[in-house]
């Protein structure tokens, strides 16, 4: 395939068309292998901090659409030596998370959502007893502020379209991959920048999501850039 | 996945012979690591007083190896704290995930996920083999994660990328673009929910449909059966659909161009199909049982393992020219409602509830006791805005035409859809409820 050809059409190199968050509503971007594997990377290293046991069982409440990036976050826990299990992060697969939260000692949740933790609420309080006891859980920004309520003090992790962010356990910012992100805000929104070659790059993407950029290093010792939203 | 071996044609059109000869060998090698690995098998099999070095052909597995069931998955995950139910035979830092079944009886089963999987190497089989996709292709890939985790390198050894999408009308958008924009050839899997919103929403978009799915040769259809009303609006968008099964828990099995029955493979798994009462073979064709024991998964030891699947099963060659085992699903064991003496199925009551316009999602549950009852108890989901007349009206209908068609009282409770779906998704909410 010619070069021309190649940069014409990108996709064609792609490991899988995925879907990428955007404020308007997903899009659908070619990914790579390695931009796969440069956030898996990232991503193991971020979760070392939170010493989740070998062996251990993790639910992530995903789906197919956000493949990208939380296929990279599957890839990272099995390099971890964690052994995740699934559920939709459609509300309709409440009675699964319960069950899992049942049947399984887990170490982490993953990616818990505002709608997945109202149905549960609704439809299984005694879910919310079990999140309680699990040491690590991952919430979007909404899911957070209810779990807090709930007396559950999760970690927060955000979509920001192109890749992810995550607290660390000193909880001072979601940390973004320095390496491969500038991060910078304008007008309060946060916007990203890929600095790393990719099949569908970023040029000061506007993630839609209002907060500042913190580029002190954070006390964990990383010296990726952290967002306050 | 890497190796594309499992998809050299001639494994698809074996002799009986071969694969009797290629079924026991496997066997032989199997059974010790399934005994070593596997606690459930190793529980069973030791309960039972047999054991692997009893077996030296398959005429000795079907008359000595012991059962396992769902439940019993179930009972030994719940008393062990194994969250892959005794039932996996790898080392546990080698799997790549546990996902589950469908659960629509409010209690997944585990599935252990591992590179090389009998459910990788079937979907990939069945796309290839059943739909068509080929090298350089794109797959629209719509199945929910829980089934089998995110895997993007999955069809990477077939050279096809995945375009992935949620199972889901709000991705309907994305599905129509990028139909247009790859073209891909293959799809994997649509419900009736997807086809109805995919239809509302051309109509309402004036959308041409039948340019959308231009490219496909095929997509897949799961969940359940494909209703003729749905089968009639995936004809209109000239969209040839494959309905799809699962082999047990183990992988997945889907119709070919011929669509008369589910492909087995044979070559990964034995099929049995079994008087559910007397565990006897039935006679080709007739109604059993499908038990299923995977021969090569690389963490799965599924071994004589009961899948509540009534089937009828034949080893007669396919149309296609694949001589492996096929099958046609009745209905799930536990879905056999017994009203007086007749035996009930949700198969048999669908086509009589979506016949009717206001109710194209037939959305609905079938009452069930242990004893025969003394009528049929549905709780028929409907949908206010749907409704042509009276709630009254239809549902006199809707029992009327239950009653005529099944030979015995009906009794109807409606209910909203949207109080139905909140017990699952829309084509896999359970069929049965406690009375």
């Amino acid at each position: 395939m010619s070069t021309s050809a190649f940069v014409n059409a990108p996709e064609a190199g792609s490991h899988i068309i995925a879907q990428c968050r955007t404020p308007n509503g997903n899009t659908l971007i070619p990914i790579a292998g390695d931009e796969i594997d440069r956030l898996r990377n990232w991503l193991a290293w971020q979760l070392r901090p939170f010493d989740l046991k070998p062996g251990s069982t993790v639910l992530q409440v995903l789906s197919t659409g956000a493949i990208w990036p939380l296929a990279s976050l599957q890839k990272a826990l099995l390099d971890g030596m964690l052994l995740p299990t699934f559920a939709e992060s459609s509300p309709f697969d409440w009675y699964r998370v319960a069950a899992i939260l049942r049947q399984f000692e887990l170490a982490a949740v993953f990616d818990m959502n505002a709608e997945m933790l109202a149905m549960l609420e609704e439809s299984s309080p005694e879910s919310i007893d079990l999140l309680r006891k699990v040491p690590v859980v991952f919430a979007d920004p909404v899911a957070k502020v209810r779990l807090a309520a709930l007396g559950i003090a999760a970690y927060s992790i955000v979509n920001l379209g192109p890749t992810l962010a995550m607290e660390c356990p000193l909880r001072t910012g979601l940390h973004v991959d320095g390496r491969e992100w500038r991060v910078r805000e304008q007008d309060g929104e946060i916007r990203v920048t890929s600095l790393l070659p990719r099949l569908h790059p970023f040029n000061d993407f506007a993630t839609g999501f209002n907060g500042r950029v913190e580029r002190a290093a954070c006390s964990c010792a990383s010296p990726d850039w952290r967002i306050l939203i | 996945m890497d190796s594309i071996a499992h998809l050299d044609p001639a494994l698809g059109t074996l002799s009986r012979e071969q694969i009797y000869n290629l079924q026991s060998e496997q066997l032989l090698y199997m059974l010790p690591e399934a005994m070593s690995g596997s606690g459930l098998v190793n529980e069973v099999w030791s309960r039972a007083g047999v054991h692997p070095r009893d077996i030296r052909n398959l005429e000795d597995f079907y008359e000595r190896a012991p059962f396992l069931s769902q439940d019993r998955v179930r009972q030994y995950r719940d008393e062990h704290g194994d969250p892959c139910g005794g039932i996996s035979h790898m080392l546990q830092r080698r799997l790549t995930g546990i996902a589950s079944t469908s659960g629509t009886t409010g209690n997944p089963s585990p599935v252990p996920l591992s590179n090389g999987s009998i459910l990788e190497r079937t979907m990939t089989r069945d796309l290839a083999w059943c739909m068509g996709l080929k090298r350089g292709e794109y797959l629209a890939y719509m199945l929910f994660a829980f089934r089998a985790g995110l895997v993007p390198h999955r069809y990477r050894g077939l050279g096809a990328t995945q375009i992935c999408l949620n199972h889901s009308p709000e991705d309907i958008p994305l599905l129509i673009e990028a139909s247009l924009r790859f073209r891909p050839t293959a799809g994997y899997l649509l419900s009736a929910p997807m086809v109805w919103a995919i239809q509302r929403y051309g109509e309402k978009h004036k959308v041409d449909l039948q340019d959308v799915f231009a490219s496909y040769r095929g997509f897949g259809y799961g969940g359940e059966r494909l209703p003729q009303a749905v089968r009639d609006v995936t004809d209109s968008w000239n969209l040839r659909m494959h309905e799809v099964s699962t082999l047990g828990d183990l992988g997945s099995a889907t119709e070919c161009e011929a669509r008369d029955g589910f492909h087995g493979w044979e070559d990964f798994a034995i099929l049995e199909s079994l008087d559910p009462n007397s565990n006897q073979p039935v006679a080709d064709g007739d109604i059993g049982e499908l038990v299923i024991t995977s021969l090569n998964d690389p963490a799965f030891a599924l071994v004589r393992y009961r899948t509540d699947d009534l089937v009828r099963l034949t080893r007669e060659p396919c149309r296609c020219g694949r001589t492996h085992a096929r099958f046609w699903v009745m209905g799930r064991k536990g879905d056999e409602i017994k009203v007086g003496d007749r035996s009930i199925f949700p198969k048999e009551v669908t086509p009589l509830i979506e016949k009717h316009p206001e109710l194209p999602a037939a959305l609905y549950q079938l009452g069930k006791r242990s004893e025969p009852l003394d009528r049929l108890y549905i709780k028929l989901g409907y949908d206010s805005e749907s409704l042509q007349g009276s709630l009254d009206a239809l549902l006199s209908r809707v029992r009327n035409g239950l009653e005529d068609g099944l030979g015995v009282e009906v009794q109807i409770e409606p209910v909203l859809n949207s109080e139905l779906l909140k017990l699952g998704p829309p084509h896999k909410i359970p069929r049965v409820y406690k009375l």
